[in-house]
């Protein structure tokens, strides 16, 4: 490899992947991370410590890899996360899902269902509103494992269906607790095809809004890399009067009050 | 092994003849020629033991066992010890039988016989409590204190208590997992006994990856079986952590066909997780706040590596056990080696079939190092059966090498029953699954 490293605190798993000098992705070419690259804005400047990406280091089912994010990372006055993105550099799409936090949310900490379609780095990358980035990334072998091939065709449900929503059973005033949100949707990615060579046509739940009268808390948007029915877990300070819009690509929406 | 199998003995040849055993044939024979092909260069005859080696085997189930046997088919010479706390051991394969009332328990229990009286193993009836990797050395339960030149560990899978809130060890003595064989077995089937008709039996399924991934399919299939002739109002609900498990065409397109709707199964995606477990009340709460109460509960908890592996430094975070591919060394402690259930072998399932498997490479790669040799390059087979009911069996196959240090699946090997196969394969199928735990027993235990 080629192009030296700028100091700041890159770590190795991200030095093999990316030439500093240039931002462009190291042999074998990575085309899929092209997305990772436009969102980096200050390659001189990416810090690590204190974002962690959490992933099992085996998968045996790759339609559902658990994941979380969590950011703890010292922050300057009036400083916070905007963004947490997350790319998968072996999916056909590489974009994930992307966590958009307010101001308001203390405890950075979300967790959600990806699909990696093959073993693969996947990267997180966190933005703060005064132009900060921090990346990590995590090694996973996706493997399918003997016993569990289930040998049937998935059948297709369309649109989104069955909101669900889990709030702390107690839960402490202003203590951050986790709440969890699931909703029914097959989130077709137009990448697959019919037995009979048809293409499927993609079909995704978009974002997901949480807000309180009328301010949005959090926003999540899913790509193809985020697994059917998604799920997103995160935690708020305060976990009353909150509503939930889910909308999806045809801008169908489905909102629930809690 | 007691007399009550002997109704389900099938010769070895025949068995091996038998369709459904195909693959163990290439398998079996291919590990033992590549044991034998080891031996043939090991066999000048070492003039001591202590020469020869030393091997302390931590565990006597399907690697362990097989592990002691094959190393000293491998080279008589090597001293062998296995440590192992029970004297009989009883195996999960064929324990949803037994909960089914269509075996009983010693039918499924094996002992050491073997292993002392013809391959001159010795057997420790005690607890490995401690490993010193940097000394070799091994601390029982019973005071001693071993040393060995290789270790091989194989103690299977410890129970994650209190990873669901409320499901501790005391909480299984009234909501069973029945996830080891023995006691826990002998519970559950006296609930599903005592239990009235119309009842409802619930189960929880964990997420990947744990022991047996058919086997709570399996479970829920002749506990149905059992349902139907005796209790035919009850209710079979399977609350599961995923979306997708094992053989699940077969198992869903079977259950409709012998038991109409008596089995309910909910995924991940409609709320199956369980996060919550009232043993007392027999009661199960949900991810999104679902609580149902049960009749009889069984709850199968998130699992890790035996205790053992941590007590040894070779497991990682995740509590399983990473190895070399191609020996089942540690990857992280030298001259320790681990097989079955605690490793992490995916794309090869937590199955006994996999763990005997692995033992005989395993085996191999440790007589091989200690005459200090390299070890032939390994391959691996498994075949998971699971019954519908005694006389409707379904099965998942594969063939497996190592490359590049990772395990594959061989392209093109293995398979799955066929969706639209006739009453004739599912009763065919059924008989092999019998053959096949005929013949593994006896490769394990010699019984
Ligand atoms: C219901 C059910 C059905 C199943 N059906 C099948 C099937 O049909 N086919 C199949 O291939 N597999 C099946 N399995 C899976 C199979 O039981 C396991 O994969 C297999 O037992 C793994 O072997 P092992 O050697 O890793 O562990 P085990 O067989 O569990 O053996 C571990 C041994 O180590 C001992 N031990 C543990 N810790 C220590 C210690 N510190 N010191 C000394 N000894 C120790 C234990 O007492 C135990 O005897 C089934 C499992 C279940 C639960």
């Amino acid at each position: 490899m080629k192009g030296s490293l700028r100091p700041l605190g890159l770590s190795l798993c991200i030095a093999t992947v990316v030439l500093a000098s240039s931002w462009t992705f190291a042999q074998p070419p990575l085309p899929n991370l092209a997305a990772l690259q436009q969102a980096i804005t200050q390659a001189d400047a990416l810090e690590t410590q204190g974002l962690n990406l959490n992933l099992p280091l085996v998968a045996e089912d790759g339609s559902a890899v658990p994941l979380k994010v969590q950011f703890n990372a010292p922050l300057a006055e009036g400083e916070w996360i905007t963004q947490l993105r997350v790319f998968a550099s072996g999916n056909p799409n590489a974009e994930v899902i992307d966590f958009e936090p307010s101001a308001a949310i203390s405890q950075l900490e979300f967790s959600s269902r990806i699909r990696l379609s093959e073993s693969q780095d996947v990267y997180v990358l966190a933005s703060s509103n005064q132009g900060r980035q921090w990346l990590a990334s995590r090694q996973v072998r996706v493997t399918l494992s003997g016993c569990l091939m289930s040998g049937d065709e998935d059948t297709t449900q369309m649109g989104m269906s069955q909101p669900r929503i889990a709030l702390p059973r107690q839960a402490q005033a202003g203590k951050p607790a986790e709440i969890r949100t699931l909703i029914n949707h097959p989130m077709e990615t137009g990448f697959r095809e019919t037995a009979s060579g048809e293409t499927l046509a993609a079909s995704l739940v978009d974002h997901l809004v949480i807000s309180r009268a009328g301010e949005t808390l959090l926003r999540v948007k899913f790509y193809t890399g985020t697994s059917a029915n998604p799920f997103v877990s995160f935690f708020l300070d305060q976990q009353d009067q909150l509503t939930f819009t889910w909308t999806d690509d045809q801008g169908q929406q489905i909102q629930e009050t809690r | 092994m007691s007399n009550s199998t002997k109704d389900f003995s099938v010769s070895r040849r025949r068995l091996l003849k038998g369709l459904g055993l195909a693959s163990l044939i290439p398998v079996v024979s291919a590990c033992d020629s590549k044991d034998s092909s080891a031996t043939a260069n090991l066999s000048a005859p070492s003039p001591t033991q202590a020469k020869a080696g030393r091997v302390l085997v931590i565990g006597g189930g399907f690697g362990g066992a097989t592990a002691a046997k094959y190393i000293k088919r491998g080279n008589p010479a090597i001293s062998v010890t296995l440590i192992e706390p029970n004297s009989t051991y009883y195996t999960c394969p064929f324990s949803n039988l037994v909960l089914a009332g269509e075996r009983n328990l010693d039918s499924i229990g094996h002992n050491y016989n073997e292993l002392k009286e013809v391959y001159g193993v010795e057997v420790i009836h005690a607890l490995a409590e401690d490993i010193d990797g940097a000394n070799q050395s091994v601390k029982l339960s019973n005071g001693q204190t071993l040393n060995y030149d290789r270790l091989l560990l194989s103690p299977g899978i410890d129970l994650r208590w209190n990873a669901i809130e409320g499901y501790d060890q005391a909480a299984a003595e009234l909501a069973p997992h029945a996830w080891k064989a023995g006691e826990q077995t002998l519970l559950l089937r006296r609930q599903l006994e005592a239990m009235e008709d119309g009842g409802t039996f619930i189960m929880s399924i964990p997420a990947d990856p744990f022991r047996c991934p058919p086997g709570p399919y399996e479970r829920a299939s002749l506990i149905a079986h059992y349902f139907k002739q005796h209790k035919p109002n009850s209710k079979i609900l399977l609350l599961d952590a995923k979306d997708n498990f094992s053989k699940q065409g077969l198992f869903t397109s079977a259950w409709q066909e012998l038991y109409g709707d008596m089995i309910e199964w909910v995924g991940l995606s409609n709320d199956g997780r369980v996060v919550r477990v009232d043993a007392a009340n027999l009661e199960v709460e949900t991810e999104f706040g679902s609580v149902y109460k049960a009749s009889v509960l069984n709850v199968i908890p998130p699992q890790k590596a035996g205790f053992i592996a941590d007590r040894a430094g070779v497991s990682n975070e995740g509590g399983w056990v990473p190895v070399n591919a191609n020996t089942f060394e540690s990857t992280q402690v030298q001259n320790i080696y681990v097989v079955g259930d605690a490793t992490l072998a995916a794309p090869m399932p937590k199955s006994g079939f996999a763990a005997n498997s692995q033992a005989k490479v395993a085996a191999a790669a440790i007589v091989a190092s200690l005459a200090g040799i390299t070890p032939p390059d390994p391959y691996w087979a498994n075949t998971c059966y699971s019954l519908l009911n005694p006389d409707y069996g379904i099965s998942v196959a594969g063939v497996y090498k190592a490359e590049e240090g990772q395990i594959i699946s061989i392209p093109g090997s293995g398979g799955l029953s066929a969706s639209d196969a006739p009453t004739s394969i599912r009763q065919a199928e059924a008989a092999y699954a019998v053959g096949w735990y005929e013949a593994i027993t006896q490769d394990t235990w010699g019984s």
